[in-house]
């Protein structure tokens, strides 16, 4: 889902309507370069990301399927396979970064995932280190089970298990908060 | 497999973190199992909302600029009343782009002097300035796109590296001036963030583009990007790192 606004942006930008991405990239080019800079750890390399991500938009914005999910995740997982992609090319080590979420109360409201966002961080909150850890090794570098666990000198079995139980935890706190459904992030 | 052990796996699928045989097992269950795909829909929107933790940063001011450069270069690319993404020729498109706006921009050559960290002019093998022009009609040259930051928004420029990436010239036009007791210094960071100095040098005020050689030390493809900062005479007192503020950077991509 996407609100009717981004819809109209989307369209205008399908038709070659240029001031169309540059509203959406006043709205969201900070998420995009926080998403690049968490994955790269590197602000030039970021910046490169983030630029890339909004002319894949320039160019397949038809390629947004409003009944697959919002508009901003859609953005975002493309930021993050280009990062992903980026870090991969560049045989970068993955950075492991502590929990903050003093950082993400007080940053929550710079964007329209306010609710969505401290829930979530919440339920992240709550989250033993080492499975929150997991859980960002396989989502913001791209890693496999087993990468993890080469990476973290775990066993294999140990990783299944932490990102297993971590994400069942996300999952139910996704369940039990109306705001975190894809629907809610879109009407704000 | 037995079926709950690959529904155990679901949340991994999710993250995109199986390994490729239980991958394969585990899309082989939901081709069938609609519990199963009903439950990945529900750790896809999970995991889809996972980025919106990433630590907030502030993207430097001149990203929106830099943008409506790439969307210039995209529109000229394309044939006339296409949409984006139809014939979309990105590269062919970008150098055609850029000849054509150096074409149309009357090129005044500025008096540059190069001088490494001694203050001695350092040999050229050739001007940058004819470098640069030779570049510009080689087949197979890479072409990065200076980036200003700042307060520094007048300034253009690019970076040509020869198709065999032996040679590189930096075109500089609108740099900002500089104090009586400063100079330029351009740094090349390669793929681990190591800054390495590639000299110091002064602009002529009177000229408007500056044309420097970029002495890499190793394929284009080990760094990362380039940056100019502005300096004490001599340039930074640390060899791998600026004091200054930085001018512009030269993204190099991945």
């Amino acid at each position: 889902m996407a609100s009717p606004t981004e819809l109209t942006q989307l369209r205008r930008i399908q038709a070659g309507d240029e001031q169309a991405l540059i509203d959406l990239h006043a709205q969201y080019a900070r998420l995009v370069y926080s998403v690049a800079y968490r994955v790269l750890g590197d602000p030039m390399a970021a910046e490169e990301v983030t630029q890339d991500t909004f002319m894949r938009l320039w160019r397949r914005a038809d390629t947004f399927d409003a009944n697959k999910g919002s508009f901003v995740t859609w953005l975002l997982t493309i930021a993050r396979r280009l990062a992903i992609d980026a870090f991969r090319k560049q045989q970068r080590t993955p950075l492991l970064v502590e929990a903050d979420p003093d950082g993400w109360d007080t940053l929550v409201g710079t964007d329209d995932n306010q609710d969505l966002r401290r829930t979530l961080a919440a339920a992240v909150r709550d989250l033993p280190d080492e499975q929150r850890q997991a859980i960002e090794l396989a989502y913001f570098y791209g890693l496999t089970h087993s990468q993890i666990a080469e990476f973290l000198g775990e066993p294999l079995g140990t990783i299944k298990t932490r990102i297993r139980l971590g994400m069942q935890k996300l999952r139910a706190a996704w369940l039990a908060e109306p705001a975190m459904h894809p629907n809610s992030d879109d009407s704000t | 497999m037995e079926r709950h052990t690959l529904i155990d796996l679901i949340p991994a699928y999710a993250l995109g973190a199986l390994d490729s045989d239980e991958r394969d097992a585990v899309e082989a269950l939901l081709r069938t199992d609609a519990e199963a795909q009903a439950l990945l829909a529900e750790y896809r929107a999970v995991a889809g909302h996972i980025a919106l933790l990433a630590p907030q940063r502030v993207p430097p001011a001149h990203l929106a600029g830099d943008l409506r450069t790439r969307l210039a270069a995209d529109r000229a690319a394309r044939p006339p009343d296409s949409r984006p993404g139809e014939d979309a020729a990105p590269r062919g498109g970008w150098r055609l782009w850029m000849l054509a706006a150096a074409a149309a921009l009357a090129v005044v050559i500025a008096a540059v002097m190069l001088l490494d960290q001694d203050g001695t002019p350092e040999p050229t093998p050739m001007p940058p300035a004819t470098l640069y022009r030779q570049l510009l009609e080689q087949e197979g040259a890479s072409r990065y796109a200076i980036v200003p930051d700042e307060g520094n928004e007048a300034l253009t420029g690019e970076l040509l590296v020869a198709a065999r990436g032996d040679r590189a010239v930096l075109c500089m036009t609108s740099l900002p001036a500089l104090g009586a007791d400063q100079v330029f210094q351009l740094w090349m960071i390669d793929r681990e963030g190591t800054r390495t100095s590639g000299g110091v040098f002064t602009a002529d005020p009177a000229g408007e583009s500056i044309y420097l050689h970029v002495p890499f030390s190793a394929p284009v493809t080990a760094y990362q990007g380039l940056g100019v900062s502005i300096e004490p005479p001599g340039g930074s007192p640390y060899p791998d790192r600026p004091t200054g503020p930085r001018v512009f950077s030269v993204p190099l991509g991945s």
